[in-house]
């Protein structure tokens, strides 16, 4: 499996210079193998965000393609697109993403549910949920974690489903030291196993566990 | 856990945001049922009234006008008295396009010891009556004995009991159906027992105003002319051959009545019309506003791969189950309130107000449930297909 990025570029129109046209991403190429951790860092406001989006399938870019193999992610419709972000991207976003109606478990097992209604066992959101050293609270309610328990939810969440790419968006922004190596450890598994995963993030421990390091200026990528 | 169930876990987690946008769909279903039940009755009091009142023309002594007002008396059950020979009946009679005539003998009690409501007593002639008759046949079927009494719907005494008036015991021996006219608080007689006592009164020192022989007055004379003949001609006729009397078209008589109707009536539709559009923008500005604060969650869960179908199907589920809940309630909250009162509402509307039965209410009920239904489910659907068009990535990016 392998996620191209062929001369993606997003813009926003804003007075920025002489021209009003201000690239977030300016067009930029990249390669996420299966088996292989990128890590992608960068100033705020570099465009980092904007560019996962991109290669996600929830940010059309204004210019050039995303392939995941020989499909074009937006080439699909809506439900083609959907469907397949359900099934085979996994995506750690920023800020804290919990259903509030569902169970800290529930929330771990939602993506696996969303079709098919398949109601078969816990399967890997248990396991992962105890990993993160949250066994306890499965039953709890996402108002009664804090910033970090959540955080390692949102993780667990996109590990359960054992997607072939995972797209972390500062995992371990608002974790300790302790669990910020625990996180990045599963991520590094999770990339032994073969899914190709990108992680964005502001702190170069991350570096230590990178196959492939990328830097963001500005909308531009570096190596 | 299903996705199919998440709809209706995110109602019952957050029961505070659910009751209050089931109480605003209650109280707008609510409205409305008490409106379209108002129009109803109002609509329904004025048939019945027409019904009622059969009579083309009604003749009545000119001195009638001075004393009373004819509308009020016949149409609201005022109480009031005047008297004219009874030879007016006859003359009335021989008039060419008259097909029915019949006499009516009124008497005021200003108090019986039954009611602490004034009562119009009123004789009629049981042969030839086509305007009380065929009530009374329906809702009693023996013929009236001296003393009998009909009373209306709302004249306070059991069937069975005594009535009191100008000291002669009356035996209560039937009720009329509701009418929501003055038909539902007068009292009705034989003219023979109406003869007793007019004398009774006058024995009593009450000066009727009566001249010539007490047994052969009447107070007014109810007509209904041929199919082929017109009411103006026997009204006109009538105003213009028979001395000391004032003929009235029944016709114009409701117009007063049928007036106010048609502007209540009227006023109301607007008023239902506009609550009715207020319901859709409203529960669409609630709704959008109550489900804008879970916009993260909407971008959530478009992340992890609802498609916009799905998304949009789940908030219309929510939605829908707040609109099926609230108009339920609305109507029963309704007909809890507009049923009980309908005598308030017509006394304060001065209107014939008549209370459809239970399976005209059962569809009157059912009507405006799947008004506001239709109403919720495309306000449903409308809020729905807005926020389902969520910007996934600004609101993550924006992200807490
Ligand atoms: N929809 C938008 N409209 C206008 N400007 C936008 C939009 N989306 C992103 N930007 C701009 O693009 C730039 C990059 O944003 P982005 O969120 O990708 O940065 P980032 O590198 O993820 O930052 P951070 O580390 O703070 O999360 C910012 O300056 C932002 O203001
Ligand atoms: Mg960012």
């Amino acid at each position: 499996m392998i996620l191209r990025a062929e001369k993606i570029a997003k813009w926003y129109y804003r007075k920025s210079g002489e021209s009003n046209r201000f690239f977030t991403v300016s067009e930029t190429d990249i390669q996420l193998e299966s088996g292989s951790l990128t890590v992608l860092m960068g100033r705020s406001g570099s465009g980092k965000t904007t560019f996962l989006h991109m290669l996600g399938g929830l940010l059309i870019p204004d210019a050039g393609k995303v392939w995941v193999d020989d499909k074009d992610l937006y080439a699909m419709n809506d439900a083609e697109l959907s469907r397949y972000r359900n099934q085979h991207i996994g995506i750690i976003s920023q800020g804290h993403t919990a259903v509030q109606s569902l169970s800290v478990l529930e929330n771990v097992m939602l993506p696996q549910v969303m079709y098919g209604d398949k109601d078969g066992g816990t399967g890997l959101a248990g396991e992962w949920l105890t990993r993160f050293g949250m066994q306890d609270l499965q039953e709890a309610f996402p108002s009664e974690l804090s910033g970090g328990e959540l955080r390692r939810m949102s993780i667990a969440r996109a590990l359960a489903g054992k997607p072939e790419i995972l797209l972390a968006d500062e995992p371990t922004g608002d974790l300790d030291d302790e669990n910020t190596q625990l996180v990045m450890k599963a991520l590094r598994e999770a990339a032994d196993e073969g899914t190709a995963v990108l992680v964005v993030t502001h702190e170069s421990d991350a570096l230590d566990y990178a196959d492939q390091r990328w830097q963001m200026n500005a909308g531009v990528l570096t190596k | 856990m299903k996705f199919r169930k998440l709809p209706f876990r995110n109602l019952t987690k957050k029961p505070g945001r659910t009751a209050m946008l089931t109480v605003l769909v209650m109280i707008l279903s609510f409205a409305m049922f008490a409106g379209a039940a108002t129009i109803f009755s109002l609509r329904n009091g004025m048939k019945s009234l027409e019904a009622r009142l059969g009579a083309d023309v009604i003749v009545v002594p000119v001195s009638a006008k001075s004393k009373v007002n004819l509308d009020e008396m016949l149409l609201q059950g005022t109480v009031g008295y005047f008297y004219m020979d009874s030879d007016v009946l006859e003359k009335v009679r021989e008039i060419d396009g008259v097909e029915k005539a019949s006499a009516q003998t009124f008497l005021a009690t200003l108090r019986a010891d039954c009611c602490s409501i004034p009562v119009q007593v009123i004789g009629i002639d049981p042969d030839t009556d086509f305007t009380v008759q065929p009530w009374i046949a329906q809702s009693y079927g023996k013929p009236l004995e001296t003393y009998d009494l009909i009373v209306g719907s709302k004249v306070g005494t059991e069937i069975g009991s005594t009535l009191r008036i100008y000291q002669q015991d009356c035996q209560v021996v039937g009720r009329l159906d509701s009418t929501g006219t003055g038909m539902d608080t007068a009292v009705y007689t034989t003219m023979d027992t109406m003869h007793l006592l007019l004398e009774a009164a006058q024995g009593l020192g009450h000066d009727l105003k009566i001249t010539g022989d007490p047994d052969e007055v009447i107070s007014a004379v109810y007509i209904k002319v041929k199919d082929d003949s017109s009411a103006v001609s026997v009204n006109n006729y009538i105003n213009v051959h028979i001395r000391k009397v004032e003929s009235v078209q029944t016709k114009n008589m409701l117009t007063t009545v049928s007036d106010g109707m048609a502007g209540a009536s009227s006023a109301m539709t607007i008023l239902i019309g506009g609550i009715w559009v207020l319901t859709f923008l409203l529960i669409i500005a609630a709704f959008c506003m109550i489900l804008r604060e879970r916009r993260l969650e909407f971008a959530v869960l478009r992340m992890l791969g609802a498609s916009r179908r799905m998304l949009s199907g789940m908030i219309f589920t929510e939605t829908a189950a707040i609109c099926v809940l609230g108009s339920v309630l609305g109507i029963l909250l309704a007909c809890a309130v507009v049923f009980p009162f309908g005598g308030l509402i017509e006394e304060k509307l001065g209107l014939p107000f008549l209370q459809p039965g239970a399976g005209m209410c059962i569809l009157l009920a059912a009507g405006t449930f799947l008004g506001v239904l239709l109403t919720g489910t495309v306000a449903s659907m409308w809020t729905a297909n807005r926020l389902s068009h969520v910007d996934a990535s600004k609101i993550l990016r924006e992200g807490n």
